[in-house]
C-alpha cells in the first residue's frame, strides 16, 4: 500500500516490538512491524493502520496534513528550551565538614578559607544571572559545605533580592547542604527568603556513616532534617541518595530508611565518575550492579505503593513521564539539548564559570575544557562564546551516532561532559558507554513493566505522575 | 428552548416582533426589524373592543398562554405563531443562529438545512440579547453551524460580552472554521469571562471521523481548529458521540485526546439521540448503549486517572456500568429529558438524567437500577 513514513525508532524487547514517534508516542507491536511498516506491507484493513497513521507514524500524504500540530508537539517536548538558562548554580565554597568516600566536589577540610567565593566573583556572577533571559530563576548554592561560608550566602541572597526589586523575576533558592550543622541564623535565612533544602541522606545508619567517613553523620543529618523541617515546613526538605559500592547490597534497608524518616520520594542515583568518585576500580561491574540494585528497589517500592502507601522513585517518575505524557521534563541530567548552558550554569568559588555541575568537578582535577570564561566576562562571550559553539555540536542525541537512530533517543539525553570525562572526546561511542547503557536498561525495564505488568503497575506509575 | 411552544394568534401586525411576557394583560413589544423603537400592547380575551385602541395590538386567548410564564420572550410572526424564544424557567436556553450547517453529521439530531437564513437570526438574536435579563447564568449559542455566520458571529458575542458580562457562555462548533487562525485571534480578543466552545470529536482515526462528518478533510480542519484555540487559550470542551462506527476505538481516541489536545478542559462522551438522521442512518450508526460498555470504560476511566476533566452525557444510569457512575451527568436539555415507566421504582432516579424524550426508539435494556 502507499503510505509515506514519518520519522519513527523502534527496539525489541523480549516478543514486542516498540515504535516510537519522533514526539515520544508509542505503540507496542508484535515483532517484525517496522520492517512490514517500511516494505509498505500494511493494509489498510490491518487492525494497526488506524493506530499508524493516528500515531504520526505512518501518513498518507508526505507531508502530513497536520504537521503543524506534531510540531506544536514537538515544542511541547522541547519546552525546557524555552526560557534557556534557569537553574544558576553558585558554589560558595569547596570547604566540608565531612569526608564521603564518594565526594563529587573534591572538598577541602574546612578551615581552608581561600576555597570560598569572594564578594566581588558574587557580584560579577549574580549580573550574569539576571542576564538570563528565563522569567523563573533558580539559584542553587553548593559546595563544599555553602553553610561554612555562611556570611557570603546571606550576602548572595541579600544582594539579589535587591537587584530583583527591579528585575521581578520569579526567583527559587535551593540550598544544597548536609544538614549537620544547622545554626539559627541559617534556618532564620532559610525561613525569611523560602529557600529550599537538598540535602543527603544514603540510606539507614550503617550505610550512611560508611559512606560519609564519619561515625556520628547519620545522627546529625536526621536530627538537621527533623530540625527545618520544623522550622521551614515539612516541604520544604527533599534528600538525594548516592548509590557507594557498599549501598549496592542494600537497596530494600535504603528505601526503608527513607520511609522510616518520613520522605514519600527517594531519588536512586548512581555514582558520577567525577571527583574522588572516579576513584571507583571497576566502573562496568559497578554499573551493572546498579542496573539490578534499581530494578530490586523499583520492584520493592511499587511493593510498597500497592500497600497503599504513597513512596514515589523519582528518577522512574522522569522517565515514566517521558514515555507517558506529551509534556517536557524540567530534568537536566537528562535531555537534548543538554542541560549544560541551556537549562544550567555553574560559578564556581574561583570566579570561573562551567557549563555545568560536573564541568567544575573535573577542572578541580585540573582539566578546564568545559570553562566557559571567568564572571567577569561579558554574558554572550559565556553563553554563545566558541566554547559554547563547540559544545553545541554534541549536545544533542539527535545528532549523535548511536542516539540518532536508539528509540529510546526522546526520552535519553545526550552528556558531552560524560562523554569527555569517560571516553575522552564529547561525541562519545556508544556501544562501551555506560551512560547509554545505565539509562538504556532502565528506560527499558520501565518498559518491560508497562508491558508485562501494566495493570499492576500502571495505577501506581499514574499516581507519581500526578503528583509531579 | 428555541421552538418550543407555538401558538396561533390573531394581530394587525405585520412585521415579526419580540416581546417579553410581562403578565396577563400588557406588555412592551419591539419590532425586531427596527430594534426598540416602537412598542405595541397585548390584549388577552376575545371580546375586546379594537377599535377603542390607537397602538398596534395583538390579541391572544387565554388558552394560547398556557406554557408561557413571566419573563418569557416570545416571537411573534405575521403568519400568526409564536415561538418561545427564551424560557425564563429554564437553565438551557440556546441562542439559535442558522440551520446551514458544513457538516453532515449520520447521527445528527437537528437536521442542518440550506436556506439562507443568517441575516434573519442574525437580527433576531441581535435584539434578543438586548432583551435578555442581565442575571441569566447560562447561555449556549447553536445551530446548525454559528461560524457560518463568520463576522457576524464577532459581533453577536461582541454584543454578549457588553450586555451579559457575567453569563457563562457556551458556543457549539464543528471547530472547522477554526483552522482560520485570524478568526480565532478575532473571537479570542472579544475577551469573554467565562466562555466554552464544544466540538465534537468522533475519532482518532481521520477517515472515520470524516465518514461520521460526512465531510472529507472535516478531521484535519477540526484538529487544527483545536490547536489554534488552544493556541489563544481558548477553553475547549471535546464531544465524542458514541456510535456504531466509533465505538471500538474509544480507548484509543482517549489516549489520542491526552497526547494530542490534553490542554482541552473537558471531555464528555455522549450517547446517542435516536432522532433526527439517526433512523435513516440507523445500519451504519446505532448501536445499543450497552454494546459500548467495557470500551466507554476503558476511555472514561484513561482519561480521569491522567487528571483530564471528564463525563459521560445522555446516558440514563441503567445503562452504564457502576463504577462510572460517577461520571454520569444529568445532561439532557430539561425540555428534552424522559423517563419511564420502569424508572418508577428506581432508586437511582433521583440521580439520572433520564433518556432523550425526543429519541423515536429507546434501549430496550432501560431497568431500575
Amino acid at each position: 500500500m502507499d503510505y509515506s513514513l514519518l520519522p519513527f525508532r523502534f527496539e525489541r524487547i523480549e516478543d514486542s516490538e516498540i515504535i516510537v514517534n519522533e514526539v515520544g508516542d508509542f505503540l507496542i507491536c508484535p515483532t517484525g512491524t517496522s520492517k512490514n511498516i517500511v516494505e509498505r506491507n500494511i493494509k489498510e484493513e490491518d487492525s494497526i493502520y488506524k493506530d499508524l497513521i493516528a500515531n504520526h507514524i505512518i501518513s498518507i500524504a508526505t507531508i502530513p496534513a497536520l504537521i503543524d500540530n506534531l510540531a506544536a508537539r514537538y515544542r511541547t517536548k522541547k519546552a525546557f528550551l524555552d526560557s534557556f538558562t534557569v537553574l544558576h548554580i553558585f558554589v560558595m565554597t569547596i570547604r566540608c565538614n565531612q569526608n564521603c568516600i564518594y565526594c563529587q566536589a573534591s572538598s577541602r577540610t574546612s578551615d581552608q578559607v581561600n576555597y570560598d567565593i569572594s564578594i566581588e566573583t558574587l557580584n560579577y556572577a549574580i549580573d550574569l544571572m539576571f542576564q538570563s533571559p528565563s522569567p523563573h530563576l533558580t539559584m542553587e548554592f553548593q559546595g563544599g559545605e555553602p553553610t561554612i561560608a555562611f556570611e557570603k550566602l546571606k550576602y548572595a541572597i541579600e544582594k539579589t533580592e535587591e537587584i530583583n526589586i527591579k528585575k521581578n523575576k520569579i526567583i527559587t533558592y535551593v540550598l544544597c547542604t548536609n544538614s549537620v550543622s544547622f545554626s539559627d541564623e541559617i534556618l532564620d535565612l532559610c525561613l525569611k527568603y523560602k529557600i529550599l533544602i537538598s540535602t543527603s541522606l544514603d540510606g539507614p545508619e550503617f550505610i550512611h556513616n560508611q559512606n560519609r567517613g564519619k561515625s556520628d553523620s547519620y545522627q546529625k543529618v536526621v536530627q538537621g532534617i527533623n530540625i527545618a523541617r520544623d522550622k521551614l515546613g515539612f516541604d520544604k526538605i527533599s534528600a538525594l541518595m548516592t548509590t557507594s559500592n557498599y549501598s549496592l547490597d542494600y537497596p530494600k534497608e535504603i528505601i526503608d530508611s527513607y520511609i522510616e524518616n518520613n520522605f514519600s520520594n527517594i531519588f536512586i542515583r548512581a555514582l558520577n565518575p567525577y571527583g574522588l568518585a572516579q576513584n571507583n576500580d571497576n566502573w562496568e561491574k559497578y554499573n551493572h550492579s546498579f542496573i539490578e540494585f534499581y530494578k530490586t528497589a523499583l520492584d520493592y517500592i511499587i511493593d510498597i505503593n500497592k500497600r497503599g502507601i504513597y513512596f514515589e522513585e523519582s528518577f522512574t517518575t522522569l522517565i515514566l513521564k517521558k514515555i507517558l505524557t506529551p509534556f517536557s521534563t524540567g530534568f537536566v541530567d537528562l535531555q537534548s539539548p543538554a542541560g549544560l548552558i541551556n537549562s544550567v550554569i555553574v560559578y564556581n568559588y574561583d570566579g570561573c564559570v562551567y557549563a555545568s555541575d560536573e564541568s567544575r568537578m573535573l577542572a578541580e582535577h585540573n582539566d578546564f575544557t568545559f570553562r566557559l570564561g571567568t564572571v567577569k566576562d561579558k554574558y554572550n562571550d559565556i553563553f554563545y562564546g566558541e566554547k559554547s559553539l563547540e559544545i553545541a555540536n554534541t549536545w544533542a542525541n539527535e545528532a549523535l551516532a548511536g542516539c540518532s537512530d536508539c528509540a529510546y533517543q526522546t526520552y535519553c539525553g545526550a552528556d558531552p561532559v560524560r562523554n569527555y570525562t569517560t571516553q575522552n572526546n564529547m561525541n562519545g561511542f556508544r556501544p562501551t558507554s555506560l551512560f547509554c547503557k545505565k539509562n538504556k536498561a532502565i528506560i527499558e525495564h520501565v518498559f518491560l513493566l508497562l508491558i508485562t505488568r501494566n495493570e499492576e503497575v500502571m495505577p501506581v506509575f499514574k499516581n507519581w505522575l500526578n503528583k509531579n | 428552548m428555541y421552538n418550543s411552544t407555538i401558538r396561533s394568534f390573531k394581530s394587525s401586525i405585520d412585521k415579526e416582533a419580540l416581546i417579553i411576557f410581562g403578565g396577563n394583560q400588557i406588555s412592551i413589544g419591539h419590532y425586531f426589524s427596527e430594534p426598540l423603537v416602537d412598542s405595541f400592547k397585548i390584549l388577552i380575551g376575545t371580546d375586546i373592543n379594537i377599535n377603542s385602541i390607537d397602538t398596534e395590538f395583538l390579541l391572544l386567548k387565554e388558552e394560547d398562554l398556557i406554557n408561557i410564564t413571566i419573563g418569557d420572550i416570545l416571537l411573534f410572526r405575521p403568519n400568526g405563531t409564536i415561538r418561545k424564544i427564551y424560557n425564563s424557567k429554564s437553565e438551557d436556553n440556546v441562542l439559535f443562529l442558522t440551520e446551514q450547517c458544513n457538516n453532515y453529521c449520520l447521527m445528527c439530531s437537528q437536521p442542518p438545512r440550506k436556506t439562507d437564513d443568517i441575516d434573519y437570526y442574525f437580527s433576531l438574536n441581535t435584539l434578543l440579547i438586548k432583551l435578555l435579563p442581565k442575571n441569566i447564568a447560562k447561555l449556549g449559542i447553536s445551530g446548525g453551524e454559528p461560524t457560518l455566520l463568520k463576522k457576524k458571529l464577532v459581533i453577536l458575542l461582541e454584543q454578549i460580552k457588553s450586555c451579559l458580562p457575567e453569563t457563562a457562555i457556551y458556543l457549539l462548533s464543528n471547530g472547522k472554521n477554526f483552522d482560520d487562525i485570524s478568526y480565532v485571534q478575532e473571537i479570542s480578543e472579544i475577551g469573554l469571562n467565562d466562555f466554552v466552545i464544544g466540538i465534537p470529536f468522533h475519532s482518532d482515526f481521520y477517515k472515520d471521523h470524516d465518514l461520521i462528518t460526512q465531510s472529507q478533510d472535516s478531521y484535519n480542519r477540526t484538529l487544527k481548529g483545536l490547536y489554534n484555540l488552544a493556541r489563544f487559550n481558548l477553553n475547549i470542551e471535546l464531544r465524542v458521540v458514541i456510535n456504531k462506527i466509533n465505538y471500538s476505538r474509544l480507548y484509543q481516541i482517549s489516549n489520542y485526546i491526552f497526547h494530542n489536545l490534553p490542554f482541552v478542559c473537558h471531555v464528555a462522551f455522549m450517547g446517542m439521540e435516536y432522532t433526527g438522521l439517526v433512523p435513516k442512518n440507523k445500519k451504519e450508526i446505532w448501536i445499543d448503549q450497552t454494546e459500548y460498555n467495557t470500551q466507554l470504560k476503558n476511555a472514561v476511566l484513561n482519561l480521569a486517572s491522567w487528571g483530564i476533566y471528564v463525563s459521560v452525557f445522555n446516558l440514563p444510569l441503567c445503562l452504564v456500568e457502576k463504577t462510572l457512575h460517577q461520571y454520569v451527568k444529568k445532561s439532557i436539555s430539561d425540555w428534552k429529558v424522559e423517563y419511564f415507566e420502569q424508572c418508577i421504582n428506581c432508586v437511582l432516579k433521583a440521580d439520572c438524567g433520564g433518556d432523550f424524550g425526543t429519541s423515536l426508539k429507546h434501549s430496550v435494556n432501560i431497568q431500575p437500577c
